[in-house]
């Protein structure tokens, strides 16, 4: 599976990539070149385009192709500490399921979602109740009223052995410049205005 | 000379969408889109495809009462079909800056979820088709004609002007909550700027009333209504307002405007463990008619599978409960002659009486 080009490409939550591509060493420095070469050589982001690459405040790497406002979301690939080997984990996990949720509502204990099937392409919503319990410490945070998040559910292999498991991340899309907002409600307000109103 | 008409309303299974669709003669007008969860395509579309109706040339109104995702889905797909001989009929206050402004901090293809999403593309596809696009408010007429010798007019009741800057301030607010890419819009409230139109043959009275509410001021929602110098009374042919609930209820409108024992249509809402119409709405509505009509029954909706048996166990297994989608819709069809309007009433799918 690779990233198609101009399309938004979410890594962090594609599971189905094997080997997965993940930096296991959380004290050392995100490093620009090497995130860069895992995207060309994994992603599928190509070597002769202008790709331009920043890394956000939670250290997740976007790539940003010129030619489309919408960043696509990369890996963290950090330089193991004292080390210049990059560490491959080999985990994987099998998704039978995967849905694009928003969460419309959330509690103490638990949230309230509408999800859109990932895989049949079917955009009928359907909605459930998640417990609290089930989103990470990390992810927590992210909880909010129409917070976008990534739902996996399927099997995972770890060490050999095979478990059914579900897996929740929130999106971390960087905020947009305010200035980006503004050509960007500057050239929709165009195109707006220049409808055939009558 | 024959004028046949028919209004039918849709709902898909799953209790959320809604459309409408009115034929006069030979044309017709598209009010609201909600999808066949079975195929994902705009149900009133489909049913126009299904009659041989050319969109081109018959349908001569789409309109968009307003923007929330059970009333907005696979508009797009009609739009796609018209032509400039379609006018795109839009709440006034789709027209203001503050919602252009909106749609562009979300016009950003980051979600699959929201009607915003189908609005982007409705806007892009009205930038192709040149498709006119009118934007109307209260006591304004649509059109007024003669066919055949039976009076046609059809006029807009809501939304009124205070209405409108309500919900320009409501736009300018959430243009400062949701300009976090990572954040959807949810709960898009209020329902107040909704389309309201009255059709009147001859001195049949039909009215359809999206998703209006009640508001506490009298120039607002259904109280701002009951002023339109457009109203008429005696309206026997009612889609009841926002599903039925009792936000959408007004004792002045049920009591004056209606006719008696009108032929109530109604399509509901869930999500989740939520619903409406509720018991008490159904009772409410059934002290002024014993001809209430619905899409389907919320709180029994049809079930189809749809996933492997391997999924399904897996996610029992690990106790996740997912509401299952409802792949059957539910359609209530009037048809009648406009020199002498007595509805023939035809339930299909999971439609039924109330």
């Amino acid at each position: 599976m690779s990233a198609k080009e101009n399309q938004p490409f979410y890594f962090n939550d594609d599971i189905e990539l094997n080997p997965v591509i993940r930096d296991l060493v959380d004290e050392s420095q995100p490093d620009p070149e090497l995130s860069r070469l895992i995207a060309q050589s994994f992603l599928g982001v190509k070597r002769d385009t202008k790709t331009q690459l920043f890394i956000d405040e939670s250290e997740t790497t976007y790539f940003v192709d010129p030619s489309d406002s919408e960043p696509i979301e990369g890996i963290v690939v950090k330089k193991p500490k004292g080390s210049n080997e990059l560490k491959v984990r080999n985990d994987t996990l099998i998704p039978i399921e995967k849905w694009e949720g928003v969460v419309t509502d959330f509690s103490t204990e638990s949230i309230a979602a509408n999800l859109i099937s990932v895989f049949s392409g079917n955009s009928t919503e359907e909605v459930a109740t998640i417990p609290l319990d089930w989103i990470s410490d990390e992810d927590r945070e992210y909880v909010k009223k129409g917070a976008v998040f990534y739902w996996s559910v399927g099997f995972e292999t770890f060490k050999g052995q095979r478990k059914r498991t579900s897996m929740i991340r929130f999106r971390r899309l960087p905020n947009f410049s305010k200035t980006h907002i503004q050509a960007k409600q500057k050239e929709f307000k165009s195109k707006f205005d220049g409808l055939n109103w009558k | 000379m024959a004028c046949p008409i028919e209004i039918s309303i849709f709902g898909n299974g799953s209790a959320f969408g809604e459309s409408v669709l009115i034929r006069i003669d030979s044309n017709w007008i598209v009010i609201d889109s909600c999808l066949n969860p079975g195929s994902s395509k705009s149900l009133p579309l489909e049913y126009l495809n299904g009659l041989g109706v050319d969109l081109e040339t018959q349908v001569k109104y789409l309109v968009a009462t307003h923007w929330h995702d059970d009333h907005i889905r696979g508009l797009s797909q009609i739009v796609e079909k018209c032509t400039t001989n379609t006018i795109f009929a839009v709440s006034a206050a789709l027209r203001a800056e503050e919602f252009a402004n909106l749609l562009g901090i979300k016009n950003q293809k980051h979600t699959n979820h929201t009607g915003v999403n189908e609005l982007c593309r409705i806007v892009d596809l009205c930038h192709e088709t040149r498709i006119q696009i009118k934007a109307y408010q209260q006591d304004t007429v649509m059109e007024k004609y003669q066919i055949d010798g039976n009076n046609i007019e059809i006029s807009v009741l809501s939304p009124s002007s205070q209405s409108i800057m309500q919900a320009l301030k409501k736009f300018a607010l959430f243009n400062r909550l949701f300009m976090d890419p990572n954040r959807s819009i949810v709960n898009p409230s209020p329902n107040h700027y909704s389309m309201v139109i009255q059709l009147k043959i001859n001195d049949e009275v039909i009215i359809l009333g999206a998703d209006l509410e009640n508001t506490p001021g009298n120039d607002t929602g259904w109280n701002a209504i009951n002023t339109s110098k457009q109203l008429e009374t005696g309206c026997r042919t009612f889609k009841v307002a926002h599903h039925g609930s009792s936000n959408g209820h007004n004792d002045h409108f049920w009591e004056f405007v209606l006719a008696e024992n009108f032929t109530a249509l109604l399509t509901p809402w869930k999500r989740g463990g939520r619903f409406i119409p509720k018991k008490t709405d159904v009772e409410r509505i059934k002290t002024y008619t014993d001809k209430v009509f619905i899409t389907c029954d919320p709180e029994k909706p049809q079930k189809n599978r749809m996933r492997s048996a391997k999924t399904d166990k897996v996610l029992k297994e690990l106790e996740i409960n997912i509401q299952p989608k409802y792949l059957r819709y539910g359609q209530v069809k009037l048809t009648g002659e406009a020199s002498d309007l007595d509805w023939d009433i035809e339930l299909l799918g999971t439609a039924k009486m109330i």
